[in-house]
């Protein structure tokens, strides 16, 4: 399974993709900011893609409407990982098409049940 | 206001204590569930100046009400949070010590402005800004309201530091 991890902390992703790889997930592309994921995206469409929320060039919201409005993207699953918790920023992130949220701080174990749920639904 | 409004804000705890209320309890989750540590809280202190360390990780938050919050750690004790935070190797951790301080800031931050959210306030956060030294202060202005929060991570004494903006 390929993850897409898009956040523009280096230190987030590693964090991520660390624990992705404890799960078992080895196959994971990063990229720093919703243009370079774009870009990723355009080379090979991943099984899910985690984002984070604020991000420079686009946030993940804009990210995502524009993830969406691909046809080859309408149902790759997508996972927003953020400290925006508050209900507005979960209809906002829904709305623009997240399928599930994960509020930091997470567990491991918190990110492989996400993972999980989003792939058994695809 | 009412007699009934004005008898609640009266008696309502000052802002800067319902905050620091906020971190200790936001500080302890986040310590725990990322980083598989317990913290040990010891006793606020409302005066400043902010605690002498080699890394300070702050994020800034304005809205109904404006400040600072600072994470204030040794370099030792940054380097423990990073390599737990990422799970990795010592040569790994090193190259993130900075940012994962950083990142734990803003996670504090993150969930202080969740909890705030919820008692009424309207925030927004800035990204961290993290200052990494061996000789240095800072202040904040006059007409601010400050909180040391110390913890304890096994060994390590750190500190978290809230400055809000005029006396609440």
């Amino acid at each position: 399974m390929r993850v897409l991890v898009v956040d523009d902390s280096s230190t987030m992703r590693r964090i991520i993709v660390n624990t992705l790889k404890k799960l078992g997930h080895e196959d994971t592309v990063e990229a720093g900011d919703g243009k370079e994921a774009l870009r990723a995206l355009a080379a090979g469409v991943p099984d899910v893609i985690v984002t984070d929320w604020n991000m420079p060039e686009m946030n993940g919201p804009q990210f995502v409407e524009a993830v969406r409005s691909q046809p080859a993207l309408a149902k790759t699953p997508v996972l927003m990982v953020t400290t925006q918790a508050a209900k507005e920023d979960v209809i906002v992130a829904l709305q623009a098409g997240v399928n599930d949220y994960l509020i930091k701080p997470f567990t491991p174990e918190a990110l492989k049940e996400k993972i999980n749920s989003l792939t058994r639904k695809q | 206001m009412s007699t009934a409004a004005a008898k609640a804000v009266a008696t309502a705890p000052p802002k800067v204590e319902v905050m620091v209320a906020s971190l200790v309890d936001v500080t302890k989750d986040i310590f725990s569930t990322m980083l598989d540590r317990t913290v040990e809280f010891g006793e606020p202190s409302y005066t400043g100046p902010q605690p002498t360390a080699n890394v300070v990780a702050t994020v800034g938050f304005a809205g109904t009400l404006s400040g600072y919050v600072s994470l204030c750690v040794s370099k030792e004790a940054a380097f423990e949070i990073a390599q737990a935070l990422l799970g990795s190797s010592a040569e790994e951790a090193h190259e993130h010590v900075r940012d994962a301080a950083g990142e734990m800031a803003n996670m504090i931050a993150g969930s202080v402005r969740t909890q705030m959210t919820e008692k009424g306030e309207t925030l927004g956060i800035s990204t961290p800004i993290v200052t990494v030294g061996t000789d240095f202060s800072t202040a904040a202005l006059r007409d601010v309201s400050q909180a040391v929060c110390p913890f304890k991570m096994g060994g390590h004494s750190l500190f978290v530091y809230l400055v809000l903006q005029g006396r609440k």
